[in-house]
């Protein structure tokens, strides 16, 4: 496009000075976005293979450990129920309007003073069996839970951590001559495929803190051998756990990603940026 | 000359920025993703399975309570069990992942049911992640069996947290006006159900109208309003025991009472030859407080989940708008300032945004704005939408809605907080008025 640009500006003015002048101003935008920019953040990355912290069965459960407290659940009954016939003692009197009540408010005669006092007492309440239909039910004991400890087998599947092979670390991508970068409608293309797969946490409270940043590692037929939360230290937040895991989920169902092949050096390892705040105005 | 070199640079500049923003300049190619559906998650649920794996009716039934929590939700989809491939489940053994990724599944749900010496029975389940291969979550409910419908609801909630991040609200209730009669003379009675509409039953006989019933966000409690010999009164009611009695005896009118944050305090608005102001009254001290002084009516007050302000809406500027003050009645701000009237505010138990009824151009519309009243969002609109109440996560939204016409009645109706998922919910009869309880748990 820049190219194009050029020669459409040659052909147009044909002035050698505007050549010279635009040359040195093309330079000149280049160095100082590469000044004025700044260098990203090193990130190390020792290992490549976790691809999330396993979250152990107690963390979740924990909740389980609460004293089962009894309380009544509304029972089976499947059809709505007429109130019993029975209830005479709901003609029980309401308590006669109280005159002193001394709420300032409703005062006939307001109080000279400007100010309104701001507490008074109000009159006892009084019971009434009145209109109700008492929901005494037998009361059923509340389920307990607990967190499914169990088997060797299941322990055996949580610490199943794949081994990755350690990967070489890549060229910088600036580094490549412009053959190899992906092109703008490349990327594009890359980032349609897994949008389709990305089930947003829409709706969530304060989306715009759930900026997920994956980093991932392809093979060069476009199936991801290794992915890598890097703002992991926010996944101690249930939401932003979600989160990450919905976005892992999407990187593994939509692969393999269709890529360049002869640009391999420039996507083997890419820095993904999930950010859900957009999908929503809220 | 220079004008042309001026947009000749501002060409080159906009298309090497847009190059540098997206991958260059990095050592990594960087992009970032801002766009993605909001289609429901596949999930597979399978009927729990009984002693020795034989089919158990009540595990069937409690996976099914799970499922129609799930889907109901809006974000989640359970897949038809007619298209699964892998039978024969243990809820001790690893699943074979590339069957259930054949069909499209990302969550699986394997369970089972057995019978304890005691009577009771206990319910062990597993979620598995089936993209990434790994187990979500293992838990065991112990229950008697009549209580399968609560156990499903307790799974529902815990496979809905454990996927979302956030909490369930399956284990709750919903306590409405329901509607019977002409409609010049409608009897009111208060009643209540399962969030899911099971078990609806009454709770008042009908002698009196019941209006606004709103519950207790820390107890099984609700307040109401109830006229008997057109005095309105306001009403503290244990759903639980029955025993209710009358905290506000107020000669003139009484409106909107609602529970503050903490149960100990109720909220309402007080009127008096034509004006109406806020008014707080502690349950344990019965004190009364005043909390707004004007000419004009403010009313429908209700408390942040922090307890620190309270929404209310107010006409003293012309029409009705909403406004935020600090709990001691300091420092009012208006925070609507779109076209319409603004009625009926509610905020969300998770604090980041305030629930309205909206009236423009003749119809009436539930929308969302931030409490500093940015970010308006209408979530429906119709002949007649009113009264929207939060579920306890504030998640979903539930409201009632009227259609035209002489035999037409209110009916309930839940939309999820981001506009999706617009549902009915099921009464037996005509219905209005919803308020949504805590978690029963």
């Amino acid at each position: 496009m820049v190219r194009q640009n050029r020669v459409d500006y040659i052909r147009s003015s044909s002035l050698n000075r505007e050549i010279v002048l635009s040359t040195v101003l093309h330079v000149l935008v280049v160095l100082s976005a590469f000044i004025v920019l700044p260098t990203p953040e090193k990130i190390s990355l020792p290992d490549y293979a976790l691809p999330i912290d396993v979250i152990t069965i107690d963390e979740f459960t924990r909740m389980t450990n609460q004293d089962p407290k009894p309380e009544t659940k509304a029972d089976q009954a499947e059809k709505i129920e007429k109130p019993p016939a029975n209830i005479r003692q709901e003609t029980a009197p309401p308590p006669p309007a109280d005159n002193t009540d001394a709420m300032p408010l409703l005062d006939p005669k307001p109080a000279p003073t400007p100010k309104p006092k701001e507490a008074d007492s109000m009159p006892e309440p009084v019971n009434l069996v009145g209109d109700v239909v008492p929901l005494a039910r037998p009361r059923p004991a509340k389920p307990e839970r607990k967190p499914l400890l169990d088997t060797a087998a299941v322990q055996a599947l949580l610490d199943k951590t794949p081994d990755l092979p350690e990967p070489t670390p890549p060229k910088p991508v600036a580094d490549l001559p412009p053959g190899e970068r992906m092109s703008l409608s490349e990327i594009d293309a890359f980032r349609a495929q897994i949008r389709a797969c990305w089930s947003v946490p829409a709706g969530a409270k304060n989306a715009e803190s759930l900026v997920v940043r994956v980093r991932v590692q392809l093979d060069t037929s476009g199936r991801p051998i290794a992915k890598k939360v890097i703002n992991r230290a926010q996944l101690t937040d249930s939401y932003f756990l979600s989160a990450a895991e919905s976005v892992l989920r999407a990187i593994e169902r939509c692969q393999p990603y269709k890529m360049p092949p002869e640009k391999y050096e420039s996507w083997r390892e890419m820095e993904l940026n999930f950010d859900p705040s957009k999908m929503l105005n809220g | 000359m220079i004008k042309i070199i001026m947009r000749k640079m501002f060409v080159v500049l906009v298309v090497l920025m847009a190059q540098i923003s997206v991958s260059f300049a990095q050592d990594l190619l960087r992009i970032d993703i801002t766009q993605g559906n909001v289609d429901p998650l596949p999930i597979a649920i399978n009927p729990f399975q009984g002693q020795d794996n034989q089919p158990s009716m009540i595990g069937a039934d409690i996976a099914n309570v799970v499922k129609s929590d799930l889907n109901r939700s809006g974000l989640f989809q359970s897949i038809n069990p007619a298209g699964f491939i892998e039978k024969d489940l243990r809820v001790n053994a690893r699943p074979r992942f590339g069957d259930w990724r054949i069909i499209n599944t990302q969550a699986l749900v394997i369970g089972k049911v057995s019978n304890l010496e005691d009577g009771r029975i206990s319910i062990e389940f597993r979620l598995w992640d089936v993209v990434a291969e790994q187990q979500m979550m293992g838990l065991q409910l112990i229950s008697t069996p009549s209580n399968w419908r609560w156990v499903g609801h307790l799974v529902a909630d815990a496979i809905y947290e454990r996927l979302t991040g956030e909490t369930g609200y399956f284990d709750s209730r919903i306590v409405y006006v329901d509607e019977t009669g002409p409609k010049n003379r409608r009897v009111k009675r208060l009643a209540i159900m399962d969030q899911d509409g099971h078990n609806p039953r009454l709770i008042t006989t009908g002698q009196s109208l019941a209006l606004t019933p709103r519950f207790s966000p820390t107890a099984q409690e609700i307040t109401y309003l109830s006229y008997a010999n057109r005095q309105p009164r306001v009403f503290l009611l244990n759903i639980e025991t029955g025993q209710q009695e009358i905290v506000g005896d107020f000669p003139g009118m009484t409106f909107a009472p609602r529970f503050s944050p903490d149960g100990q305090k109720i909220i309402m608005s007080l009127e008096r030859n034509g004006n109406s102001n806020i008014y707080t009254l502690d349950l344990r001290t019965r004190v009364t407080r005043r909390l707004t002084n004007t000419l004009a009516i403010d009313t429908a007050p209700c408390y942040a989940p922090d307890g620190e302000r309270i929404v209310f809406e107010s006409d003293r500027a012309g029409r009705q708008q909403l406004y935020v003050m600090d709990a001691d009645g300091k420092n009012v701000q208006r925070i609507s300032y779109g076209e319409g009237r603004y009625a009926t505010p509610v905020w969300s138990p998770r604090g980041d945004l305030i629930a309205f009824t909206k009236q423009l151009k003749g119809r009436f519309l539930i929308g969302v704005m931030k409490p500093d009243g940015s970010g308006e969002r209408i979530l429906t609109e119709g002949y007649h939408n009113e009264g929207p109440a939060w579920s306890p996560n504030g998640r979903v939204l539930t409201f009632f809605r009227e259609q035209k016409g002489e035999k037409a009645g209110p009916g309930l109706w839940t939309v999820d907080v981001t506009g999706y998922n617009e549902r009915p919910l099921k009464t037996p009869g005509f219905a209005s008025d919803p308020a949504w309880s805590p978690l029963i748990r």
